[in-house]
């Protein structure tokens, strides 16, 4: 088994190295690992098939530098920021154990305050007093591999995560929605150290496997040559935005359905259909030659709510 | 649709695993993989879905993607994804061939996969190149004893 935590703040990167240790290192070893990226630059992440302007206030997101990424897995929206600490449990398939894993995350948080009332509820979450969630969990699940990972909020901004993961957009799609649940961070009932917290993790993850105790490898994997690629399709429009299901958006003027990045058909709403932008990339729709004002007008709104 | 045909597929919608005896077509069954995925085979055109209990494993089911028709894939390679409430996981094509058709209903209603596995809830249809891979799937009563094995 191998505890690994990464120095770096990039969500990409994070995202990068955390599928070459599930899709290279665990394959190679078949030794589990725990992989701990904290302290990330603010940055929302989104499911892999979820609609990003529906879950996030996109245009809030830009002027505050906030990143977008998009995980492989499965689930819905979450938060990153230096506050919130970020777990990954990549082990087989067969010892994959979601109960297992959100059970050494609440251990560890009463190793370091035994009263604290945290538990697991049925959808995974795990929940503080009762009633705020502090972690969302989601999985990766591959024939033979299996990626289950988990957020938590120690100290995050909630008043930043409130805002930014309010959409001010209104689509209909078929990407999978996020829950909106009430949030709370450990802070909230005294446990601020994120160092203190990160070593209970990896204290609690390796009682579990009976197993003498591992150094921790700290990484950098913004160094690491062989991610730079997977990184670079991460960041890109193409992969954040491009990648959402089938949706219908309703500009001022004109009814647009998408899917996959591409515009399958634009209505006006007095009913002419604008075939010139039918099969058009969305992020090449700036580079289209628009033959009418009607054209140009709807452009530039669709423009204004996509890209 | 040929007589034989028509009753193969009735057969089929009102009896999941029922077998058909034939002397004009080498005929398969119910074939499973231990991938959780089933094939239905009819004039070397695989019909191919996950069965019940890998329905049942991944909970509800919000998204199918699926891959273009026309796409040639290869016996193990990814053809699609499933995401479900617990978990995103791979659809591996148990056979190699062309991508004729999808199910394109799953677009709108995942969930119909969790209802009817075999029967509304189908992913792909493959017309197949090499049909001796058929050969390395398991029968029902295979795939019973592997799934028994797989839960102890």
């Amino acid at each position: 088994m191998a505890i690994v935590r990464s120095v770096s703040n990039c969500v990409y990167t994070n995202l990068a190295y955390e599928e070459f240790l599930f899709q290279k290192r665990f394959r190679a070893t078949q030794s589990p690992i725990l992989f701990l990226w904290l302290g990330n630059n603010p940055s929302v992440v989104i499911g892999r098939f979820q609609n990003p302007w529906l879950e996030i206030n996109v245009p809030y997101a830009k002027e505050n530098q906030i990143n977008i990424a998009r995980r492989v897995s499965g689930g819905g929206t979450v938060y990153h920021d230096p506050g919130n600490i970020n777990l990954s449990f990549i082990t087989s398939r067969k010892e994959y154990s979601r109960k297992k894993n959100l059970g050494i995350i609440c251990d560890a948080v009463r190793s370091l305050m035994p009263q604290t009332n945290v538990f697991v509820n049925e959808r995974d979450d795990i929940i503080l007093d009762d009633k705020w969630k502090i972690s969302g969990s989601a999985a990766r699940l591959l024939r033979l591999e299996a990626l289950h990972h988990c957020t938590l909020l120690v100290d995050s901004d909630v008043g930043i995560l409130n805002k930014v993961l309010t959409s001010n957009s209104d689509m209909e799609t078929s990407a999978t929605r996020s829950l909106r649940v009430d949030v709370k961070t450990l802070s909230d009932v005294g446990i601020k150290d994120n160092q203190a917290l990160e070593t209970s993790l990896a204290e609690n993850w390796r009682k579990t496997y009976q197993e003498n105790y591992d150094q921790v490898e700290i990484v950098d994997p913004e160094n690491f040559e062989e991610i730079q690629e997977r990184v670079d399709e991460l960041k890109k429009w193409k992969w954040i935005f491009g990648q959402t299901p089938k949706f219908t958006l309703e500009t001022e003027d004109s009814i647009v359905t998408c899917s996959k990045g591409k515009i399958l058909s634009v209505r006006l709403k007095s009913g002419m259909e604008l075939s010139a932008f039918e099969g058009a990339m969305l992020e090449d729709l700036h580079k289209i030659v628009t033959e009418s004002e009607v054209e140009e007008v709807v452009r530039k709104q669709i423009i204004l709510a996509l890209v | 649709m040929s007589l034989f045909t028509r009753r193969f597929v009735q057969n089929f919608i009102t009896s999941q695993f029922t077998r058909q005896l034939s002397v004009t077509h080498r005929h398969f069954g119910l074939l499973f993989t231990d991938d959780h995925e089933w094939v239905k085979v009819d004039n070397g055109v695989a019909l191919i879905g996950i069965s019940q209990h890998a329905a049942d494993a991944l909970g509800d089911i919000v998204y199918v993607e699926l891959p273009e028709t026309g796409e040639e894939v290869s016996k193990g390679d990814d053809i699609g994804v499933i995401e479900s409430v617990k978990s995103v996981g791979n659809i591996i094509s148990p056979v190699s061939g062309e991508i004729t058709e999808i199910n394109e209903e799953l677009a709108d209603d995942a969930a119909v996969v969790n209802r009817y596995p075999f029967e509304e809830g189908w992913l792909v249809k493959i017309v197949m190149s090499d049909e001796s891979e058929l050969e390395e799937l398991m029968d029902e009563e295979k795939y019973a004893e592997f799934c028994a094995e797989e839960a102890g």
